[in-house]
């Protein structure tokens, strides 16, 4: 048995564990009603994935992005879409500055993406030009300007909030940019007795302050201790035939992938759900990955990477409708029952 | 008390594993039966639709049904082992079955036992089944095709593959012809049970590529019932020769009556032993009561001599007439089944029982009954064409002889000569040639000083060499001979069409 191949000792996995909780709760106990998605957020900041939360205004996409802020005591900046807003204005641009010795030269002024998590607020409503700015940020943590490419500091979190109404003067999200959000989440609107509950609890809406935050060092550690999940073979070959499964031109396509999806998920889809899953198993205290893992960050991680056609709008289908049945069809282990034999579901 | 372990539950994953192998295993061998079942059933089924097509008659069909059936379990034993043992997610199954969020997994992979106390205590296996309704309804339905070709009737016999010759109308001839003669006394019956059986063998034994040895065999046969017919008839003669004797007696008893006692008594005793004699000798009754008691009292003599004599007279023509029908009876059977040669022929027709047919006989109203007896070959004598005048005249068939004399090839089961067979498979006609014929020398003189003055569509004409000259010949060069198929002045076939076609208004 090879160091590599070692399982997490279970001291080492129920600290790590246990500290994760502890965030998840906290985040729990600021805003109220949403444990299920708390809890993706959770595992995408653990899986240093960006989050595209989507939904309609004033259901607390914002002050959850800033909460999780708080929570993490990592640098935080906030950047307002606008129509008008430039790629200069998130990068940062070279000014002209007058040095000690009086001579005068170009500086370089960082602009907010130079943080660890960046709150980009209604993102669809900047300019392609400018959301293309985000590509080399969020997928190589580097910003290049003039030739001269500089690092972002780590972890960096692109945290995205935009609004499905109002699509009058908003630019939708090219597929490229999309596929770098490991999850897209929808946020929906309260339920009755969380309502009730934020009028009585919260005046003016304000959500309390988070009691407890990680340090940098503690989000190191989760960070380390997420590396070391174990995935195994079987897993993994779970994964890369589900979303093989998603290309309508694969074998193992289902009825439904080929008559309304156009174009399937990418490798960095497999790669986002195996990140996720190995989140999910922090949560849960385990030093591997299960199905049921898979099962649960599957949905979240592929429901903008998989492009529908037109007749699917036309009926009214989603994509986490279709990758639901997918989940469905595709059995988890690779055991050959296409010659008749079936495996009964119930007998557990 | 500890809870009972379910029947699904294994106190390790390996045991667990084994288990969940061994369940797919027979769901996979019973799959693969089915499978090769079906091949088995649609294969056989139509391997024996053909063998019985082809004339096929035998039972044995079950035999190597039995054997592709057991070859079929054993195929599948192989399949379900290799697709079994190809398999390598037992433990995955396992684990997913169990909830055990991939913990068994890794375990096996990385060998970690750190995780031991978080394993299920028992792990439960999936319950595997089998999918094959279409299995089932295909075996079903090769099942049925199965029993199909082994039930619907065969439609066409085809008697090509048949080695045997098809004998049916010689056989039937020959068994008809052992039969009269056995109901004629001409064999025992046993004889006639023995006869049959070679008739049998003879058809049974029979090859279609090798005629020869049938056919003569046929003819031997044919032979040996032909003897035993002639000396069946030879016995009837003698007969009817005792029976001419009887009739003389009886004649001269009858002039005899009321003039000579001692004559008659004579006459009777005479009778009476010839009597005795033709009963003893061939078999046939004595006669009736009334002319034992008749000869009894003419031999007795005294004063009703006389008229026991006429009755005793009287009663032996009665019996010789009874005597002579069955004789004739017996050998107008015999005649029918061309049983009897031609000696024996005449010999009954001297004897007054059989005539030469006649005109009025041929006739299709005639009540007159036909037989047909063979004709007498003269190979022997090394006639050109050998043909048997009497045969033919009575309606036998003929025997032909080769002009050296050498011996007759009549034809074998069509009534060929007597003359041996001949079986080198040389025909008469070997090294015959067609006879030279000198043509008449062509007119070249004529053809060289001809002129071509036109076609015509008759056949050439040939002029003598006196009538050469060449305005005759172009005079009538247009006009045909009477045997070609056109005469008369040549017109196109579609002249009346042309005329209409000119005569239409514009």
């Amino acid at each position: 048995m090879t160091e590599a191949n070692k399982l997490l000792s279970q001291p080492e996995l129920a600290k790590a564990s246990a500290l994760a909780q502890k965030a998840l709760a906290e985040l729990d106990r600021v805003l109220i009603g949403r444990p299920a998605l708390h809890r993706l957020v959770m595992v995408g900041i653990l899986s240093r994935g960006h989050i595209l939360l989507e939904g309609l205004p004033g259901v607390g996409k914002t002050a959850l992005i800033k909460c999780l802020g708080q929570l993490l005591s990592l640098q935080f900046s906030r950047v307002q879409f606008t129509p008008d807003l430039m790629p200069g204005d998130i990068l940062g641009a070279h000014i002209l500055q007058q040095n000690n010795a009086g001579q005068r030269e170009m500086v370089f002024q960082p602009g907010p993406i130079f943080t660890n998590i960046l709150l980009a607020d209604e993102i669809n409503r900047a300019s392609p030009k400018t959301q293309s700015a985000l590509l080399e940020a969020m997928q190589e943590k580097s910003v290049t300007l003039l030739g001269t490419t500089r690092r972002l500091p780590l972890p960096f979190f692109v945290l995205a909030s935009q609004n499905p109404i109002e699509l009058e003067g908003t630019y939708p999200l090219p597929e490229a940019q999309l596929d770098r959000f490991l999850f897209k989440l929808e946020v929906s609107a309260a339920s009755t007795e969380t309502l009730r509950e934020i009028i009585s609890s919260r005046r003016h809406g304000e959500p309390p302050a988070p009691d407890f935050s990680l340090a940098a060092a503690e989000l190191s550690e989760l960070f380390r201790v997420m590396d070391a999940i174990y995935l195994p073979g079987p897993v993994a070959d779970y994964i890369a035939r589900l979303v093989h499964a998603t290309d309508p031109s694969s074998l193992t396509a289902t009825a439904q992938i080929k008559e309304f999806v156009q174009y399937g998920a990418s490798p960095r889809a497999a790669i986002a759900v195996a990140e996720s899953a190995r989140g999910v198993a922090l949560l849960a205290g385990r030093p591997s990955v299960g199905f049921e893992d898979v099962r649960e960050v599957f949905i979240p991680a592929l429901n903008h990477r998989v492009l529908l056609n037109y007749k699917a709008r036309f009926e009214g289908q989603t994509s986490a409708m279709i990758l639901s049945g997918l989940l469905n069809s595709v059995k988890e282990t690779d055991l050959d029952f296409s010659g008749g034999v079936a495996m009964s579901a119930g007998k557990k | 008390m500890e809870p009972k372990p379910q029947k699904e539950c294994f106190a390790s994953p390996e045991l667990a594993a084994a288990a969940l192998k061994s369940q797919y295993f027979r769901i996979a061998m019973l799959l693969f039966f089915l499978q090769y079942l079906t091949i088995l059933n649609f294969v056989a089924g139509a391997c024996f639709l053909i063998l019985r097509q082809t004339g096929y008659t035998g039972t044995g069909f079950w035999q190597p049904f039995l054997c592709g059936l057991a070859m079929a379990i054993w195929l599948a034993f192989a399949a379900a082992r290799r697709q079994t043992s190809e398999q390598r997610g037992w433990l995955a199954a396992i684990d997913a079955h169990n909830d055990s969020g991939g913990l068994l997994m890794a375990t096996e992979e990385t060998g970690d036992s750190g995780w031991h106390d978080r394993l299920p205590e028992q792990v439960k296996i999936p319950l595997l089944k089998p999918v094959a309704g279409g299995r089932y309804l295909s075996v079903g339905v090769s099942l049925l095709f199965l029993l199909l070709s082994l039930t619907i009737p065969v439609i066409g016999h085809d008697k090509r593959n048949d080695p045997r010759i098809e004998l049916q109308e010689l056989e039937r001839a020959a068994a008809e012809q052992i039969e009269i003669l056995a109901e004629e006394g001409g064999i025992s019956p046993e004889e006639a049970r023995q006869l049959s059986q070679s008739l049998e063998r003879i058809s049974l034994d029979s090859q279609r590529h090798d005629p020869a040895a049938t056919f003569e065999a046929l003819d031997q046969l044919q032979e040996k019932l032909k003897k035993q017919a002639g000396a069946s008839v030879v016995q009837t003669l003698s007969e009817q020769n005792s029976l001419d004797e009887l009739a003389e007696l009886a004649e001269k008893m009858s002039k005899a009556a009321g003039q000579n006692d001692s004559q008659i008594t004579e006459l009777a005793r005479a009778a009476s032993k010839s009597l005795e004699e033709a009963a003893g000798g061939a078999g046939v009754g004595s006669g009736s009561e009334k002319l034992q008691r008749a000869l009894e009292k003419a031999t007795a003599g005294g004063a009703e001599s006389a008229e026991a004599a006429r009755e005793a007279a009287e009663a032996l023509k009665e019996y010789i007439d009874a005597q002579q029908a069955k004789a004739a009876a017996a050998a107008q059977r015999l005649a029918n089944a061309r049983l009897i040669d031609r000696k024996t022929f005449e010999a009954l027709k001297k004897a007054g029982k059989i005539r030469p047919a006649t005109e009025a006989d041929l006739q299709p109203d005639s009540q007159s009954e036909l037989m047909m007896c063979e004709g007498e070959g003269s190979g022997e004598n090394g006639g050109e064409n050998g043909s048997g005048a009497d045969g033919s005249q009575n309606g036998g068939q003929t025997g032909s002889g080769s002009e050296n004399g050498s011996g007759a090839s009549g034809q074998a089961g069509r009534g060929g000569g007597h003359a041996p067979l001949n079986f080198n498979r040389k025909s008469s006609e070997h090294n015959v040639e067609f006879k030279n014929q000198v043509l008449p020398a062509p007119n070249e003189q004529a053809l060289e000083k001809s002129v071509a003055i036109g076609m015509s569509l008759s056949a050439p004409q040939t002029f003598s060499g006196s009538d050469n000259s060449a305005s005759q010949a172009g005079s009538t060069w247009q006009k045909t001979s009477e045997g070609s198929a056109e005469s008369g002045i040549i017109l196109p076939k579609h002249r009346s069409a042309v005329k209409k076609y000119f005569d239409h208004e514009q």
